[in-house]
This record gives structure tokens, sequence and C-alpha cells, in this order.
């Protein structure tokens, strides 16, 4: 079984922001004082589940969006990255939507050439807006029973 | 693109690991943190190196159009933004078990339809006139397979058979119903030479393959 939660599971990992802290640098000469900005790292997490009709129409309510705080990390424990490999940004660094949640057709304001991924399964369609999806890259879903895994 | 987060039958959570790996995304998993490569849905680190996701069946296409096709779809509740993704720079990759081909959107659009075989699976693939939304099929009807062809917004059988909708494989005329959907994806061609070293680029002439030969 997965672990379930409720919305409070799309709130960013706390004990994993420190990972995030970076310094910018803004040297700005304000009464001859220079100012240091620190800049923190919050990724975007608007999306869904925040409207009163939202719904999921397995019933689900997701899974946590924490992992161990000691979760193996072969890139950090120096396992042999294949060639090309790059590492870029922190685990989530781009936070996938791990309580998705949906509306129904009558509730959508999208224009109707808004680029989708349509996916149905046994007569159960979903639409994942792009436009979205390059924000968010991840959605986690259960689709009639089936676990899925959308991905941009 | 659609996975099944599925390991021996059981459920796992996917992340974003934030890496890149051929310019694509990766993945981690919540329970042992291997790292996934999105493009052939293996993990290519950690204790599950070498797994497999299963890609799902999805369609790329415009809300408005899937709305027609299923008017009691959901929608994720999430703000959509019109964005400046361009297909024609891209290939859509068809992939079953150790065969995969690149169909090259412009080349796709300008024949109409693509008919291959991968790992003993006729597909069709078809692209509609503004770049824009792309589809896979399945050529079995009725137990049988079927050339297609396209003509004007439709597909017709070479047979004469049966005539489905271009862009989603809905049955005009015949017998067998509408055409199953396959699951596909789409690439930026080098990407596409980058993980499938032995895979090929269906063209209207036939198979290039990847590694030249």
């Amino acid at each position: 079984m997965e672990p379930t939660s409720t919305h409070q599971a799309d709130q960013y990992p706390t004990e994993r922001s420190s990972r995030f802290l970076s310094l910018a640098t803004v040297s700005a000469l304000l009464a001859g004082l220079a100012v240091i900005a620190v800049v923190v790292f919050v990724p975007d997490q608007s999306g869904p589940g925040s409207s009163d009709d939202s719904f999921h129409p397995d019933g689900w309510e997701g899974v946590s969006a924490n992992f161990a705080s000691d979760l193996y990390d072969p890139v950090s424990a120096g396992e042999p990255a294949p060639a090309g490999y790059r590492p870029s940004i922190p685990r989530d660094g781009i936070f996938p939507v791990y309580t998705p949640e949906f509306r129904t057709v009558e509730n959508t304001d999208w224009p109707s050439d808004e680029l989708i991924i349509g996916v149905e399964i046994d007569g159960d369609a979903r639409a994942y807006p792009v436009g979205f999806l390059i924000r968010r890259e991840i959605v986690v879903d259960m689709h009639r029973g089936i676990p899925t895994f959308v991905s941009w | 693109m659609v996975h099944r987060r599925e390991v021996n039958g059981q459920p796992i959570v996917l992340g974003n690991q934030g890496d890149l790996w051929g310019n694509a995304m990766t993945w981690f998993d919540h329970e042992t943190g291997s790292v996934w490569s999105q493009p052939i849905g293996e993990a290519i680190m950690g204790p599950l190196t070498g797994t497999r996701l299963e890609l799902l069946p999805s369609s790329l296409t415009k809300w408005g159009d899937w709305v027609e096709l299923h008017p009691d779809t959901v929608a994720l509740d999430a703000p959509a933004r019109i964005n400046g993704f361009e297909l024609e720079q891209m290939a859509i990759v068809v992939e079953f078990g150790p065969d995969s081909l690149a169909f090259p959107a412009t080349d796709v659009r300008a024949a109409g339809v693509a008919n291959a075989d991968i790992g003993g699976v006729a597909v069709a693939v078809t692209v509609d006139d503004a770049n824009d939304t792309w589809s896979v099929f399945s050529r079995q009807v009725d137990g049988r397979t079927v050339e297609l062809q396209r003509s004007g917004d439709q597909l017709e059988a070479t047979d004469g058979s049966g005539t489905w909708t271009a862009d989603r494989g809905v049955q005009v005329s015949g017998t067998g119903g509408n055409l199953d959907v396959l699951p596909g994806f789409t690439s930026f061609p080098a990407d596409y030479t980058t993980f499938f070293p032995g895979g090929g680029f269906w063209q209207p002439s036939g198979i290039v393959p990847v590694d030249g030969s």
C-alpha cells in the first residue's frame, strides 16, 4: 500500500529546504550599506486541489510528497553515472503533483485549442494540460485503480 | 508520456530527480531512491537499475477534440496555457519490446499516414495538418492486418474493408470498430538517437537505421 495523505502532502518537505538555500548577492548601495539578499528556492506549488469543485474520480487522496530523509541517492553516493548524465537541480526542485484533483468539463475554462495529454482507462477519460505540465513536469495519479504517472 | 508506476505488481511513487540524461528528465522513486530516465522509462542507477515501467496509451491532442471524443472526461484542476510546443521539429517514437521507430512529424504529415511494423506490432501513425497532434493506431482490425492510406480526413484500408477518422481512429465505414490507440511519445530526433541507438527513423522510402548500417 502506498502511504496516503491529504492536501498537506503538497507542502514542501521542509527538512530538505536547506538544500535549496542559495545566496544571491545583490549589491546595492543603500544609505552607505551593502545589502545581501538571501533567496530561498521556493517551488511553485500552485495548481491542483485548490478549488472547491475539484475531486478525484477514484476518491484517491494522493501520496505523500515526503520521502525518507536518508533515501538513497545514487548520484551523491558516487555510483558511476552513464555517459552524458548531468546533475542539475535538487530532487523535487520542480515539485511534482502528488495529490492531483480534477474538475468536470463544465467547470473547466481551458481554450479548446489547449494541448493536453489525454488518458482513457475503462471509460474514465482524464486530461492533463501541457501548458501546466511544462511547469510541474510530473503528475502522480491513480486511474481506475491503476497507478499512473504522467511526465513531460 | 504516461507510465504505469508499478514494479513487480507493487505501486511505486516517483518524484523529480532534477538531473538530465541525454537532455531528458530523470526521476527517482521514493522506495529505493533509484534514478530513472524518462524517455526509456527505465531505472539507470540504483537498486532498480534495468527495471522498466510499462508505457500506457495516451494522446497528445487539443482539449476541444478530446472533449468531443470523451464528453465525460475530467480535467486536471490546473490552469492551462497555450505553449510554444512545436511538433514539426519532433518525431513520434513508438516502441514495442526491444524494437522502436521514430516517425519525424513533418514526414508523416506529408505522407498522410505511416504504416510500419515494430516488434511484430502493425502500427499506423498520423499527424494532423497543423502539425499539432499525432496518433498511433494498431492496424489489427477484426483479427487481420490492414494497410492504411490517407484520404482527406480519413484513413482507409487499402483492401477496401473500412475507413476511420485520421485523427482519432473512429470508424466511419466497414466493420471491426474503432482503431486501437497505441502508446507513443514525442522526442527530438537527436534525443531519440541517444536513447535508442538500435532504432530507426521511418521515412516514406523505408527505414533508416540510427546506427547508419
